[in-house]
């Protein structure tokens, strides 16, 4: 947020006037018309680095400021729900219908009672109109909190930062069309005779406009004071809804520059905006804009609309296919389409309900169909998760783990995965039981975890991190011992579960089973975690010349195979047994999710790659759970050597008898 | 368990340790013995440099600057509520646009030029903390500072609280805000430099971004 | 365990024993957890030396939660450990098929240990920038200080500069009220050094009457130490003392001057600065262009690049280096760090690429390790996983 945050924020000081349009607009109807929606589904849109399909933007706009990535709401007199690109369509088209979809999640009411709006529900969704009337006053907390250093805001004015940006995102995308509606504003009594020459009969308007008001700046320079000028002002509020965002990242840059000059696409704001900057327009970039316009001025007319959209979408990808950086489009708008990880929660939810129904008949058909039948739903989880993992390594052509949000995803599916092997290997439902707690916490952590975020989930890397060589290698092998720790903390999870209501004996073949998988977890994780950790240093000393530096995320790695040696040498010399082996493995656990998500949330170091609002809650409350699971553990430890003492005074006593 | 003779080896072991660490002695007089050969690409070390130069007294003298053009080069919009300061009462500082903001006119907002780059961004902005009274920055520090778009170029954007003192000022002025931009260009160097107290700063910020939008050159 | 009765007997079996191992582990696991939550206050390289490079641990500073403590630090716990394994895990273990894959894995990781050991006092590492054009063949330290003396006036008769060195390690100690005089026989005068300041700032003297030292008209002011150790600026006054006449001097040393303090004694000048310690390369480096690649259309880097000319002797070369591919020549490695842009002499902006610089040489021996450990890791798990298969391969059940 750099040059434009300075325009945004002058606008945002100024009243809302967003035209009250009297012109026609779309039908709903083409709006949700199936082929319109699915191609601008598949327009190229570069963002974030990278080439990617409108549906993806759409998505994840609707996911920021909604919370979701669907909108259901009465419109026209009828409930309907919305998809993402439906929505951003409304908004484009239809301003007067988005002013009144309840877009904006607020998770707390008192963010809307500080800007003088009604509240409704302690959590609840508001729409457009209704946070209208407090404009001017969340307009002025955000200057307020410009003031505030990032990291010092409190929760409370990250959220009204949060929705002050949203909200002024969104005004943003409804007036995407102005450019093409009234460029210099409705009330054009101030604009300079020139410029409102109508082009000839038949020709785009803005095709026209723009390089006359090149030629206007050119001979009257003072006029160039968007602050002084109401007109250059309305035609600076178009600018900024044509490129959508104050964000210089985040704008619309749907068209590809002309073949080899750069690699940057331009939003059509930027067209707009280079008049303003240099007085002269590109003809590419005019050219594609004029198509743009005409589009929406085929708005009314279905087939027209349809054959100009095609038109527009032929001609971004025939200008962009030398360079080919939209080959990836489709596959993305699939990999969204069939929502690989909701699905494998799915499946990884029903697997563990008829596991548990297992548990109600171990014994007999019942019992053993049941395990069966979860077995099979747990594979097609993995399958799906699998399938998801691997699209997105096709879209991004790089190995799978590059963010914190990844590896939630492959350590879910390698834990489902080694769940399933090592009931394969020992047919006691004790793999599976693991597998299906993997799968289901794992994915519903995942999607969790991208709903807090609400950004795209495929991210470009930052330099030092593009090779595929150690991405393949040091990460995957780090994860992989994070998983196997996680199993084995789980397998502890089940033995001290089900000492404390009873159902395993110390000493019996479960608690024997438990305790020999959970063993080889902890080795396995000690191998996977160790040579990963020595990778990482390899990778560093190859690539900064320092093998070790005590980073937080290295100490993280470090500590999870520290505590790993501790677990077997405490075993091998005999000062833990069954209950205090899977005690430490319950630490273990800890650890490794303090490694995996709580060092990133220190905020220092060079593995610091992002800071999520809400992490700490959900931490603290893992470690919690743990920690009750360890004073259970504690609990049958006394209550293991209480039976023994007893025992041991019994045999005394019946000795004495005899 | 553990057999408990561990605990008193280990505390015996850091004992030895903590001995080993602590008996070097200061020495009251000691020999150089160490020497290197300078690497024949280093520059030459000046010799007789006053301590101003050596820590960048003298790069703080930029409101002296010669030469006031007759014309004012620049537009600009004057933000509402302030006011522009009567043309006497800055003495030979070269100030194009000199405005005062705030109840009492007691914040300060103006932009000068200096020819050529004036010692370049990292004195410019090192006096300017000099006058708050805050440590300089160091080039790392100096490269993390973020940029506003000024004039059509990327300028590096300050702020500083502190305590102001002003050049000639008998005594620093408490808990102020310093806001500044500073554009470092071949031709002249142009500042634009807010100061007041750190309310009435508070206050007029966006005044102070749409001032600086607001200017533009003369053609 | 069978019981020993003499003295060494004792310690061999105390050294070599599960049980210390485990104990020194947890605490390395303990003084990890300690070093790691530290650093968001104090930063990394102050929690390294008071956590990792230490022999005892003697206060925990989390936030508002200090405490006075007595923990290992993490030199002591590593000489232990390796005490540990060596004992253990090399010399006491049963050596048969079954233990191979220990044995191997334990060595590697002792190996390990030594590089470390190793890299920790051999290893040179700092950087080196360089502007668009410029050439140079010496990288700097990041962290250590030094003061150096040079003769300026008379320059030496071949041209080569020769600079005096005084370690950091003996002037560092010398906090407020401290002070230590340095002498050597080749120069005409003696150097006290005092009053050394890990950050602070040469300030002018506004009242005369401040008791405060001054030298030129300026007193250092102390300033609080950032937890980002490279951004702290040290300083200390000196006082230059004639041998022959007893006239002094007293002048500031600061890490930021623009130029070295000069001085003049009888008919020479010297040149006095307090700097980081300079290395020299058997190699010279002159960038000729530097590139920075964003990811289209943000901010994002995607690749730095420089282009530099190495000389050897008299033979030239052109390289690249780049993210994750540095330059290794003669024992030394050039990493592309970062870079800085700044306006160059004619105005327009200059670019500036920051290599890293390291020579170590226990460099490659993690690698060594690595594979070792692995090797002896499988070795041993694919022991006990085919034991444990066979063991629960299915047959009746078994009776608690």
């Amino acid at each position: 947020m750099k040059t434009l945050s300075l325009i945004t924020l002058l606008l945002a000081l100024l009243a809302n006037v967003l035209p009250a349009s009297e012109a026609k607009e779309a039908s709903l109807e083409l709006l949700r018309d199936k082929e319109v929606v699915d191609s601008f589904r598949q327009f190229p849109v570069q963002e974030g680095g990278r080439i990617k399909p409108l549906d993806t933007v759409a998505r994840f706009r609707l996911l920021r400021y909604h919370g979701k990535q669907s909108i259901t709401a009465e419109i026209e007199g009828q409930k309907t729900t919305l998809s993402a690109m439906e929505w951003l369509l409304v908004t484009w088209f239809r301003p007067d219908l988005a002013k009144n979809l309840p877009v904006f999640v607020v998770d707390n009411s008192d963010a809307v009672i500080e800007i003088g709006v009604k509240a409704k529900g302690k959590r609840d969704r508001y729409s457009y109109n209704e946070l209208l009337e407090g404009r001017t006053s969340l307009m002025k907390k955000m200057q307020d909190l410009r003031a505030i250093e990032e990291k010092l805001r409190t929760p409370e004015q990250r959220a009204l930062g949060k929705l002050s940006l949203d909200f002024l995102d969104y005004e943003m995308m409804m007036s995407h069309f102005d450019f093409a509606r009234a460029p210099l504003g409705e009330d054009t009594k101030n604009v300079p005779a020139e410029l409102l020459t109508p082009p000839p009969a038949g020709q785009s308007r803005i095709a026209a406009l723009l390089p006359k008001m090149g030629e206007y700046f050119k001979a009257h320079p003072e006029a160039a004071a968007p602050m002084a000028n109401p007109w250059l002002r309305d035609f600076y509020r178009t600018m900024l809804g044509a490129m959508m965002s104050g964000n210089e990242e985040q704008v619309l840059r749907i068209f590809p520059p002309a073949e080899g000059k750069t690699e940057v696409w331009q939003s059509p704001g930027h067209v707009l905006q280079s008049v303003l900057e240099t007085g002269s327009v590109d003809a590419h970039a005019l050219s594609l804009l004029t198509q743009y316009e005409a589009l929406y001025n085929a708005r009314l007319d279905a087939p027209a609309f349809k054959a100009k959209l095609k038109a527009f979408h032929d001609s971004v990808l025939s200008t962009e296919a030398a360079r080919h950086d939209a080959r990836h489009v489709m596959l993305e708008v699939g990999y969204h389409k069939a929502d690989y990880f909701y699905n494998s929660l799915l499946y990884f939810v029903s697997g563990l309900l008829v596991l548990a129904l297992s548990w109600a008949a171990p014994t007999g058909g019942w019992g053993k169909w049941s395990v069966r039948l979860s077995a099979l739903l747990l594979s097609i989880g993995l399958i799906y998760a699998t399938v998801g993992i691997v699209i997105r390594c096709l879209i991004m052509e790089r190995p799978p783990i590059t963010t914190l949000y990844e590896t939630i995803l492959f350590i879910t599916a390698t834990g489902v995965l080694i769940g399933l092997l090592a009931e394969l290997m020992t047919r006691k439902g004790i793999g599976l039981t693991v597998a299906a707690f993997a799968g289901t916490a794992g994915m519903f952590l995942s999607i969790r975890f991208m709903n807090m975020e609400g950004t795209d989930t495929l991210q470009q890397l930052q330099a030092v991190l593009i090779t595929n060589f150690w991405l393949a290698t040091h990460v995957p092998c780090i994860n992989l011992g994070y998983a196997a720790g996680m199993v084995a903390a789980i397998l502890s999870m089940l033995y001290i579960v089900q000492r404390v209501i009873g159902s395993v004996k110390v000493g019996d073949a479960r608690a024997k089973d438990l305790t020999r998988i959970g063993y080889g977890f902890v080795m396995a994780g000690l191998f996977l975690s160790l040579v990963g950790t020595i990778l990482g240093g390899i990778w560093a000393n190859y690539s900064w010349g320092r093998f070790w530096g005590w980073d937080p995320k290295e100490n993280g790695a470090l500590m999870i195979v520290l505590m790993n040696l501790v677990i077997l040498h405490a075993r091998l010399g005999g000062y833990i047994r069954e209950v205090g082996f899977h005690a430490c493995n319950i630490v273990l656990g800890m650890i490794v999710v303090f490694s995996w998500f709580g060092v990133n949330q220190l905020g220092v170091g060079l593995h610091a790659y992002g800071f999520t609002d809400g992490v700490w809650f959900w931490l603290g409350m893992f470690w919690l759970s743990q920690i009750v699971l360890l004073l259970g553990a504690a609990f049958v430890s006394w209550s293991d050597r209480q039976s023994k003492k007893q025992k041991a005074s019994l045999r005394g006593a019946v000795a004495q008898m005899n | 368990m553990m057999p408990p003779r561990f605990p008193f080896v280990l505390a015996a072991i850091v004992a030895v340790g903590l001995t080993a660490a602590s008996c070097r002695k200061l020495d009251e007089r000691m020999e150089i013995t160490e020497s290197r050969e300078v690497s024949a690409y280093a520059s030459p070390t000046k010799a007789i440099v006053s301590s101003a130069d050596r820590f960048y007294e003298k790069a703080a003298k930029e409101e002296q600057a010669p030469e006031v053009p007759k014309e004012n080069p620049l537009n600009w919009t004057t933000p509402a509520g302030w006011s522009e300061a009567p043309p006497s009462s800055t003495p030979g500082a070269m100030r194009l646009i000199d405005l005062r903001f705030g109840e009492k006119l007691e914040g300060e907002c103006y932009l000068s030029a200096m020819p050529g780059k004036a010692g370049g961004l990292e004195a410019n902005v090192n006096r300017w903390r000099t006058q708050m009274g805050l440590p300089a920055f160091t080039p790392e520090e100096l490269q993390k500072l973020p940029t506003k778009k000024f004039l059509n170029r990327d300028s590096t954007f300050v702020t500083f609280d502190g305590d102001f003192k002003a050049v000639g000022a008998p005594e620093a002025a408490k808990g102020y805000r310093l806001l500044g931009v500073v554009q470092v260009a071949p031709e002249f160097t142009l500042f634009v430099k807010m100061t007041g107290p750190k309310e009435t700063v508070e206050k007029n910020v966006a005044a102070f971004d749409q001032f600086c939008q607001s200017i533009s050159i003369k053609h | 365990m069978t019981k020993q009765t003499s003295i060494p007997a004792k310690l061999f079996a105390f050294f070599s024993s599960f049980g210390l191992a485990t104990v020194v582990l947890t605490f390395l696991l303990i003084i990890t957890l300690l070093g790691t939550l530290e650093q968001v206050e104090h930063g990394l390289f102050d929690s390294t030396k008071k956590y990792f490079e230490s022999y005892v641990v003697t206060s925990v500073d989390l936030g508002t939660w200090k405490m006075p403590i007595l923990l290992p630090g993490g030199t002591l716990l590593m000489q232990v450990l390796f005490v540990n394994m060596l004992c253990g895990a090399v010399i006491r273990i049963r050596k048969s098929p079954r233990t191979v894959g220990v044995l191997i894995s334990h060595l590697s990781i002792l190996f390990m240990l030594f590089a470390g050991f190793v890299s920790q006092h051999y290893k040179k590492d700092g950087n080196l920038a360089l502007f668009e054009g410029e050439k140079s063949d010496e990288f700097q330290s990041y962290h250590e200080s030094v003061i150096e003396i040079e003769r300026l006036q008379p320059a030496a008769k071949d041209g080569k500069r020769i600079a005096m060195v005084i370690d950091g390690a003996s002037f560092q100690d010398l906090s407020e009220g401290k002070g230590r005089t340095f002498t050597s026989n080749d120069l005409p005068f003696d150097l006290m050094v005092m009053n050394y300041e890990e950050n602070a700032e040469p300030r002018r003297v506004k009242d005369e009457s401040e008791k405060k030292w001054q030298a030129d008209g300026f007193y250092l002011q102390p300033l609080p130490k950032k937890p980002e150790a490279e951004l702290n600026l040290d300083a200390a006054y000196v006082k230059v003392i004639d041998k022959k006449t007893k006239e002094t001097q007293l002048g500031i040393i600061w890490r930021a001057e623009a130029v070295p303090w000069t001085v003049k004694v009888g008919d020479e000048m010297y040149a006095f600065e307090l700097t980081r310690r300079k290395w020299k390369l058997p190699f010279a480096v002159r960038l000729d262009k530097f590139d920075r690649e964003v990811h289209p259309g943000t901010e994002r880097a995607r690749k730095f690049t420089s282009h530099i000319t190495k000389f050897t002797g008299g033979r030239e070369e052109a390289k690249i280096i780049t993210m994750n591919e540095p330059l290794r020549d003669s024992g030394h490695v050039l990493f592309q760090a970062s870079f800085s842009q700044d306006q160059g002499s004619a105005g327009a902006p200059v670019s500036r690429s920051i290599f890293a610089v390291v020579w170590n040489p226990a460099d490659q021996w993690p690698l060594y390790s690595l594979l070792a450990v692995a090797a002896g890791l499988l070795i041993h798990m694919a022991g006990q996983l085919t034991r444990f298969l066979s063991r629960s391969k299915p047959k009746a059940p078994s009776l608690a």
